[in-house]
């Protein structure tokens, strides 16, 4: 188990980089910013329905 | 290394607030810093994991990161580089009567990301933590309040709540050491899933462990190493032969 522990981050970086290479060839992040400019009414505390 | 800690503090937070380096906004960092700020030049990790599960997609990039800095360096960037963890420390300085928080006030940021960065925006398609952050609302409200008559005509009851919150918040910090990170962070509660397996941590074995209570008064976050609260900012290395930081590990 001490052993698993000790090295369970390197099935871990490989996930997460796997997982970044995944989101960049998506573009996902574009896709779900592209039409907010930035301004976040809902970080701001704006309801849009005002 | 305190000296050290700072100066990466005050880099971070210039970096992260540096507008000319806008490109960055693509990029969510693992870091409470609201991506609504006019001077961003980052985004807020959590903003974008709700924003992907508003939308009903995976979000591979934000959970990408959050593991690949997790299973490394563990929390080590919010005790060395989140600009609301050093905003937290310099409010803990104004010298008013101190509280400590009981431990168990720590699980209550696992709820608030359970609820407010998952559930809610999967069912309810809104992201209700961005909704209530007082990080936004210190960050983005304020300045944008100041400067938008849009803005201000806009405002209602949530912007209100949001600024109760907010007001809480900064008396806590006067108060207690770190409570957002304690008891709100969901950024903090993700990567403390990777505090036993991280590459790099500090740690210390329970069972040597004598209740001196040496590190909690070095900690900025007020706990020992072996918590889950720990912030990695390393202040309490050298108090006692007990708690270790790098790459090799006590069994």
């Amino acid at each position: 188990m001490t052993i698993i522990k000790q090295y369970l981050w390197i099935p871990l970086v490989v996930l997460g980089i796997g997982f970044i290479i995944q989101g960049i060839m998506l573009l996902e992040y574009e896709r779900v910013y592209s039409n907010a400019a930035f301004v976040c009414l809902s970080c701001i505390g704006i309801e849009e329905a005002y | 290394m305190n000296r050290y800690r700072r100066l990466t503090q005050i880099s971070s937070l210039i970096l992260s607030n540096c507008y000319v380096l806008s490109g960055l906004k693509y990029c969510p960092f693992p870091i409470m810093n609201c991506h609504a700020c006019p001077l961003a030049a980052t985004a807020c990790g959590i903003g974008a994991l709700q924003n992907f599960l508003t939308i009903g997609a995976f979000p591979f990039l934000v959970l990408g990161i959050f593991i690949l800095v997790g299973s490394t360096i563990g929390r080590l960037l919010c005790g060395w580089a989140c600009p609301f963890g050093f905003f937290q420390e310099l409010l803990y300085k104004i010298p008013t009567n101190k509280l400590t928080l009981p431990q168990w006030t720590g699980m209550f940021k696992y709820l608030v990301f359970i609820v407010l960065v998952v559930l809610l925006p999967i069912i309810i398609h809104e992201p209700w933590f961005c909704k209530l952050c007082p990080v936004g609302a210190l960050e983005a409200g304020v300045p944008l309040w100041l400067k938008d008559d849009g803005i201000r005509q806009m405002i209602g009851p949530l912007f209100h709540a949001k600024f109760l919150i907010l007001y809480s918040m900064l008396y806590l910090m006067m108060i207690t050491e770190r409570p957002f990170c304690r008891m709100v962070c969901p950024a903090g509660a993700m990567l403390s899933l990777f505090k036993k397996i991280s590459l790099f941590r500090v740690s210390g074995v329970p069972d040597k462990c004598i209740p001196c209570s040496k590190c909690i008064k070095k900690c900025p976050a007020g706990v020992t190493p072996i918590s889950n609260d720990c912030v990695m900012c390393m202040n309490c290395i050298g108090t006692c032969r007990n708690v270790r930081a790098g790459s090799k590990h006590s069994k």
